[in-house]
C-alpha cells in the first residue's frame, strides 16, 4: 500500500521526479564511466600484449631483470644460442628477436615523436612469431631497408620508396620498403616500430654482432609449451632463461596491470569518489527542497492519521525507487561518458590505448549499490525532518520552511571551523591536514546559512540598484531561506574547493620544481630532456653529445643516461654521466666527499637515499647491470639536490659496457666564461639537425619546458575536476527549476502585474548566478587555506626543500568566472521555462 | 443582452461581442457567450453571478490576461487583441491595477517594495506625495517595512489595494478581493475601494459573489452561464440577494429539467 502510494506520489510530481533522478544520475554516471574506462584500457592493453605474443610458445631471454616496468628491456643474450635452441627436439622454429630504441625522423628533419616507446628491431619472417603484418611493400632484404608501422607512416606521410633517417640513436639513413600493422591496429598503443633486417638490427640496434635480444620459439605440433621450455632451459647457460609463451605474456600483462593501469585506475576512482561526494550533496539538497515543498502534503497525511513511521517509510521508499532507476540510468550514461572522456583525453594529447568499450558486471555491481546507498543516505535526513512535520501545519498553512536557524548548528559550526583553522595553522603536517580539511569543510557548511543571512544582505545590497526589479527579486529569493541557498551552493563550494586545492598544488609543484631545476643546473645549455616521451624512453645519440663538446667556447659537457639497475637487489634508477667535471654542470650541494671523477667504481648518492640505506662515505654496494654482470661500487660523494639528477650517479664508463642502448636522455653544456650563449646555441642546433633536431634550450627555456611536461597531466586532472563542477552546476540548475516550479504562483503574479518575460528570466538567472558565485567564492577561500596547509604538510613530510606556496591567480580567476558563468548557464533553462509560463494558469496554480 | 451602463460617460474598459471557449471537442465550455458591456470611468462596478458563470474569465479578458475566442476588448481606445505579449505586459503594468483573492504579494519583499513593484518593474520611481497619500489612505504607515508573512490577511489585501492604486491606473480590477477575509477586514478593503472612486476618481471593476460586497458598488452586472443576465443601479445587499435567489431558482429548475 505504501509502495503504491509512493509510486503514485512520484508519478504525480513528475517535475520533482526528474529533478531527483537527475541529481543521482549525474553522480553515478561518472563512477560508471570511470570504471568502464579503466576496464576498457585494461582489456585493450592486455589484448594487445596477448596478440603480440600469441604465436610464441617459448621465449628465451636474459635471466636478469633490472626493472619490471612494462616495455623496459633486459640485457642481450649470446647470438650463438639461436642455433642451440633450434637443435632442441620439439622446436619447429626459433628466431632471434632484437628490440631497442629507434626513432624515425620525418622528411622535415624533425623526429616523429608520440606518446609511447619508439622501438626498432629486426623483421621476423615467421608470422607466428611476430604480431606485425605487412600492409604494403615487402620485408627488408638489406641492412639499410626498413619496414615501419602504419601509424608512423601516416604521421610522417611516408610510403615505400621514401628515404628517411632512423635514430638508433645514431642517425642511420634507410629506405622504407614496407608498412606494417600490429595485428589490425596501426601501431602498438601510442608507440612506433621500425624493423631492419636481422643484419641491420644487429648492427644499428643491438650494436653487438655477437648478441641478440631474445629468441622466439615456435613449438612443433603437439608439443607442450612448458615441457618444451624445460627442455630448452637445459640446453642454455645459467644466465639465460626459457619461459613458456603464456607465462611471458602473463608477466607482461601483470606488469602493466600493476604499474600504469593501477595508477590510472586509482586516479579515476579518486575522481569518481570526488564526483560522487559532490553529487551526494547535490542529491541531499534536492531531497531537502522537495521535502520542504511537501511539508503541507505530509501534514495533511498526518492529519488524516498517517503515522510518523509511515510518512518516513514512504519517503524512503520513494528515495530507493529513485536510487534504483536513476543509478541504472547513470550506469548506462557512464558508457557514453567513457567514450566521451576517451575522445576528450585524446584531444588534449593523452591518447589512451583503448579499443571499443568494455562493460563488466563488476561495474554494475559497484555502481548500482553505491548509487542506491548514496541516494538513500542523502534522502535520510530530509525524510526524517519531513516526518517530524506537525499535523497542524496543514491547517495553519504555515510557510514551508522554518526561517529560524537553530543556534546549536551555528555554535557547533563555529567550533569546528575554529578547530579546523587552528589545526591547519598550528598543527601542520599530514595529521594537521587530515583534521583541518574535514573540520573546516563541515564548519563552513554548518555556518553557511547564518553567514548568508548576516552577510548576504549587505553584499547584495547594490544589486537592486544596479539591476532594478529583477535584481531585487533575485536578492529576495536568495535571502528568503538562507539554509536553502547555502544548500544549493554546497556542491559548488565543494567542487571549487577541490579544484582550488589542486590548482594551488599544481602551481606550487611547478614553481618548486622550476626553482629546483634552476638551482641544480649549472650549465647554460641543455639538449633534450623535456620531451613528453620522458616516460617513453626518448633521447638522442651520445654522438651528438660528443660533437657538441668540440664546439669552441664549450668548457665541459655531459650526457645524462638512464642506467636503471639493481642496487643491492632492488630496482633503482641510476644516471650515468661524464663525471670528470660534474661540479661545473650541476650545483649538487655536495655535503660530503666528491661527486667528480667517479671512475669505474665510484658512486655519488643523495643524502636522503644514503640515509635510507644507512650508507656513509666509503660504504660499498653491489650493482647488478641489465646484462647480468655484478659489480661493487663505493660511495664517494653525498649530495643534497636531487632535481633532474635523482639519487644515484655513476660514471658513463662504468655503465657503457653493460648497456645495449646508448641513449642520452639529455645533455648539459657548460660554456667558458665570456662566451655568448646564443652563438653556441645556434651551433649546437645546427649539429643537432643531424640527430632528429632534439630541442636545444638555455637554462630558463629548459625550466619552462620541464614545467610544460606537467601540463598534460594537469590538463587531464582539470578535465576530471571539471566534471565535478558540472555536477555541482547541474545541481544548481536542478534546484532552481524546482524552486521556480514551487514559485509558479509568484511568477504568475509578477507577470500579471506587469513584469516582462525578460525581467522574470533575468531575476532567476541572477539568482542562480549568485548561488554559484557564493559557492565559488567560499570554495576559493576554503581551497586556498587547505591548499596552503597541504603544501606545508608535503614540504614537512619530505625532508627535502619545502614547497613554495604558489597561488595560480590566473587559473583561480578563470575558475571563479567559470563558476559564475556556469551559474548563469545553469539558470538559463529554468529561467527561460519560468518566463514562458502562461500567466493565467500560473496565478491559479495550487 | 447588451448593456450600456451609462452612455454619457466614456468607458474605461469595454467588451464587444466577446466569447471565450475553453477546451476542444466534447468538453468545450463556453465561459463567455457573446458578451458586450462597457465600464464607465470613475465608477465602481461589481460583477456578480454564481460560481462558474464566467466572472473571472470576463475580468481576465478585460485585463489582457486571457485571449478572447471571439469579439474585441478595449482598454480606453486600445484594442487588446492586436497587442503583442510585450505590449500587453506593459499595459498591465502601466494602465491596470490588480487585486486578486489571495497570494497577492511577493513573500520576499516588504510591503513598501510590493507597493512600488510595478513602478520598479518599469524602472520608474513612484510619485512620493501620491505614494504617501495612498499609503495613508490604506492605513499602512506603520507596516511598510514588514514582509507579507508578518501581516494579517486584511493588511495584505490593503497592501495589494495600495499597489493597485499607486500607479494611478485607468482601471483597478479586483477578483473577489474579500473572498479570503473575515467580514470586518473585508469591509475595510471595500471601503478603501469605494474611497478610491469617490476621492481619487478611480475606476474600479470588482468580481464578487458576496451581496454585501456588491452593495459598495455604484452598479452591479449579473452574469449567468457566460451571458449578461441583468444590471442593477445603486445596489443594496438585500436587493442583490433577492436577485441572486432568483438565479438559484432558475438554476435549480434547470437542474430539475435534467440540463
Ligand atoms: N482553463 C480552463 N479550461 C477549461 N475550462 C475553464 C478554464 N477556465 C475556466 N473554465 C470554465 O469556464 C467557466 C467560467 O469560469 P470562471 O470565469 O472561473 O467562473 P467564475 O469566476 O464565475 O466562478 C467555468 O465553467 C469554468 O469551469
Ligand atoms: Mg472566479
Amino acid at each position: 500500500m505504501l509502495i503504491r502510494l509512493s509510486l503514485a506520489n512520484l508519478w504525480a510530481r513528475k517535475r520533482r521526479l526528474v529533478g531527483l533522478s537527475l541529481a543521482v544520475l549525474l553522480g553515478t554516471a561518472f563512477l560508471s564511466g570511470a570504471l568502464v574506462l579503466a576496464d576498457t584500457m585494461s582489456s585493450s592493453i592486455g589484448g594487445l600484449i596477448r596478440d603480440s605474443g600469441a604465436g610464441t610458445d617459448v621465449v628465451v631471454r636474459n635471466a636478469t631483470a633490472v626493472t619490471d616496468r612494462p616495455g623496459s628491456q633486459r640485457g642481450g643474450i649470446d647470438a650463438a644460442l639461436v642455433d642451440r635452441v633450434r637443435a632442441v627436439p620439439g622446436v619447429a622454429a626459433a628466431e632471434p628477436v632484437i628490440q631497442g630504441y629507434g626513432q624515425v625522423v620525418g622528411k622535415d628533419g624533425k623526429a616523429l615523436t608520440g606518446n609511447g616507446p619508439r622501438t626498432a628491431g629486426n623483421w621476423v619472417p615467421d608470422p607466428a612469431l611476430t604480431p606485425y603484418r605487412l600492409a604494403t611493400g615487402r620485408a627488408p632484404a638489406k641492412s639499410d631497408e626498413v619496414v615501419i608501422d602504419r601509424a608512423t607512416a601516416k604521421q610522417g606521410h611516408l610510403v615505400p620508396g621514401d628515404r628517411v633517417t632512423v635514430l638508433t640513436p645514431g642517425p642511420v639513413p634507410v629506405t622504407i620498403v614496407g608498412v606494417a600493422t600490429f595485428g589490425d591496429e596501426d601501431a602498438f598503443g601510442g608507440g612506433s616500430y621500425t624493423a631492419f633486417d636481422l643484419e641491420g638490427a644487429r648492427r644499428y640496434v643491438q650494436r653487438d654482432p655477437g648478441k641478440v635480444g631474445t629468441i622466439a620459439v615456435r613449438a612443433a605440433a603437439g608439443t607442450d609449451q612448458k615441457e618444451l621450455a624445460g627442455r630448452i632451459q637445459r640446453a642454455l647457460p645459467a644466465d639465460t632463461q626459457a619461459l613458456p609463451g603464456k607465462a611471458a605474456t602473463g608477466e607482461a600483462v601483470d606488469a602493466v596491470e600493476d604499474g600504469f593501469l593501477k595508477v590510472f585506475r586509482t586516479f579515476l576512482t579518486v575522481f569518481a569518489a570526488i564526483a560522487l561526494v559532490v553529487a551526494a550533496f547535490s542529491i541531499n539538497h534536492t531531497f531537502s527542497v522537495v521535502a520542504a515543498q511537501r511539508t503541507r502534503e505530509v501534514a495533511l497525511m498526518r492529519a488524516l492519521g498517517a503515522s510518523r513511521g509511515q510518512v518516513l517509510r514512504q519517503a524512503l521508499i520513494e528515495a530507493l525507487l529513485i536510487g534504483v532507476v536513476a543509478s541504472a540510468a547513470g550506469l548506462a550514461a557512464g558508457l557514453g561518458l567513457a567514450a566521451g572522456l576517451k575522445e576528450l583525453f585524446a584531444t588534449i594529447g593523452f591518447t589512451l590505448p583503448a579499443r571499443g568499450l568494455v562493460f563488466k558486471a563488476a561495474t554494475a555491481l559497484t555502481v548500482l549499490p553505491v548509487g542506491i546507498l548514496v541516494t538513500a543516505f542523502a534522502a535520510l535526513v530530509p525524510a526524517l525532518r519531513g516526518s517530524r512535520v506537525a499535523p497542524v501545519t496543514a491547517l495553519r498553512g504555515a510557510g514551508a520552511e522554518q526561517a529560524r536557524l537553530p543556534r546549536r548548528r551555528l555554535v557547533a559550526g563555529l567550533a569546528l571551523l575554529a578547530a579546523g583553522l587552528g589545526m591547519g595553522i598550528v598543527g601542520g603536517g599530514m595529521v594537521g591536514l587530515a583534521v583541518a580539511a574535514p573540520a573546516v569543510l563541515a564548519g563552513v557548511l554548518l555556518v553557511a546559512p547564518a553567514g548568508i543571512r548576516a552577510a548576504g544582505g549587505p553584499l547584495t545590497a547594490l544589486l537592486p540598484r544596479l539591476r532594478g526589479a529583477p535584481g531585487a527579486l533575485a536578492r529576495g529569493n536568495l535571502l528568503r531561506s538562507p539554509r536553502r541557498t547555502a544548500g544549493a551552493a554546497t556542491a559548488m563550494l565543494l567542487g571549487i574547493t577541490i579544484v582550488t586545492v589542486f590548482a594551488v598544488f599544481a602551481a606550487s609543484l611547478k614553481e618548486g620544481s622550476g626553482a629546483e631545476t634552476r638551482k641544480v643546473v649549472a650549465g647554460q645549455l641543455v639538449i633534450g630532456g623535456s620531451s613528453p616521451a620522458g616516460w617513453a624512453g626518448g633521447g638522442h645519440s651520445p654522438e651528438l653529445t660528443r660533437r657538441t663538446a668540440q664546439i669552441p667556447g664549450v668548457e665541459t659537457v655531459s650526457g645524462l643516461r638512464n642506467a636503471t639497475s639493481l642496487v643491492d637487489g632492488q630496482s633503482r634508477q641510476m644516471l650515468a654521466v661524464d663525471s670528470a667535471r660534474l661540479d661545473r654542470l650541476f650545483n649538487l650541494d655536495v655535503t660530503g666527499g666528491r661527486v667528480t671523477a667517479l671512475g669505474p667504481a665510484g658512486m655519488a648518492v643523495s643524502k636522503s637515499a644514503a640515509k635510507d640505506r644507512g650508507w656513509v662515505l666509503g660504504s660499498t654496494t653491489e650493482v647488478t647491470f641489465p646484462d647480468g654482470a655484478r659489480q661493487r661500487f663505493t660511495v664517494t660523494g653525498l649530495y643534497d639536490r636531487t632535481a633532474i639528477v635523482g639519487d644515484y650517479l655513476i660514471d658513463r664508463t662504468a655503465w657503457e659496457s653493460h648497456a645495449d642502448a646508448a641513449l642520452d636522455a639529455a645533455t648539459v653544456l657548460r660554456l667558458a666564461p665570456g662566451v655568448a650563449t646564443g652563438t653556441v646555441k645556434a651551433e649546437v642546433q645546427r649539429i643537432a639537425k643531424d640527430y632528429g633536431a632534439p630541442p636545444v634550450r638555455d637554462r630558463e627555456g629548459f625550466v619552462a619546458a620541464r614545467a610544460e611536461m606537467l601540463q598534460t597531466l594537469v590538463a587531464v586532472v582539470y578535465v576530471l575536476l571539471a566534471l565535478a563542477l558540472l555536477i555541482a552546476l547541474g545541481g544548481i540548475a536542478n534546484t532552481l527549476s524546482l524552486a521556480a516550479h514551487e514559485r509558479t504562483r509568484e511568477l504568475g503574479l509578477l507577470r500579471a502585474i506587469g513584469a516582462a518575460r525578460a525581467q522574470v528570466r533575468s531575476a532567476l538567472r541572477w539568482e542562480s548566478t549568485l548561488v554559484a558565485v557564493i559557492g565559488a567564492a567560499a570554495g576559493l577561500v576554503v581551497g586556498l587555506f587547505l591548499g596552503w596547509v597541504a603544501i606545508r604538510a608535503i614540504g614537512g613530510a619530505n625532508t627535502g626543500a619545502a614547497l613554495p606556496f604558489a597561488i595560480p591567480s590566473v587559473q583561480l580567476a578563470v575558475l571563479v568566472v567559470v563558476g559564475a558563468v556556469g551559474g548563469l548557464v545553469a539558470g538559463a533553462r529554468p529561467a527561460a521555462r519560468a518566463a514562458r509560463l502562461p500567466v493565467l494558469r500560473s496565478i491559479s496554480a495550487e | 443582452m447588451t448593456t450600456n451602463i451609462d452612455p454619457t460617460v466614456p468607458d474605461a474598459a469595454r467588451a464587444v461581442r466577446v466569447s471565450r471557449v475553453h477546451g476542444e471537442g466534447d468538453t468545450t465550455v463556453r465561459a463567455l457567450d457573446d458578451v458586450t458591456i462597457g465600464f464607465p470611468r470613475g465608477r465602481f462596478t461589481a460583477v456578480m453571478g454564481p460560481s462558474g458563470s464566467g466572472k473571472s474569465t470576463l475580468l481576465h479578458c478585460l485585463a489582457g490576461l486571457d485571449a478572447v475566442t471571439d469579439g474585441a476588448v478595449y482598454l480606453g481606445d486600445t484594442e487588446l487583441g492586436s497587442l503583442s505579449d510585450r505590449q500587453l505586459t506593459r499595459l498591465r503594468r502601466d494602465r491596470i491595477g490588480f487585486v486578486f483573492q489571495a497570494f497577492n504579494l511577493l513573500p520576499t519583499m516588504t510591503a513598501l517594495e510590493n507597493i512600488v513593484l510595478p513602478a520598479s518593474l518599469a524602472g520608474r520611481r513612484s510619485d512620493p506625495a501620491w505614494l504617501d497619500r495612498v499609503v495613508a489612505a490604506v492605513g499602512l504607515e506603520q507596516r511598510l517595512q514588514h514582509r507579507p508573512g508578518e501581516l494579517s490577511g486584511g493588511q495584505q489585501q490593503r497592501v495589494a489595494v495600495a499597489r493597485a492604486l499607486v500607479g494611478r491606473p485607468e482601471i483597478v480590477m479586483a477578483d473577489e478581493p474579500t473572498g479570503n477575509l473575515d467580514s470586518r477586514a473585508g469591509a475595510e478593503v471595500l471601503a478603501l475601494l469605494r474611497d478610491a472612486v469617490d476621492e481619487l476618481g478611480q475606476t474600479v471593476l470588482m468580481v464578487t459573489h458576496d451581496p454585501v460586497a456588491a452593495g459598495y458598488a455604484d452598479g452591479v452586472v449579473f452574469l449567468a452561464d457566460g451571458r449578461i443576465a441583468d444590471y442593477m443601479e445603486a445596489p443594496t445587499p438585500d436587493r442583490v440577494l433577492d436577485r441572486m435567489k432568483a438565479f438559484d431558482r432558475v438554476a435549480a429548475g434547470a437542474g430539475a429539467r435534467g440540463e
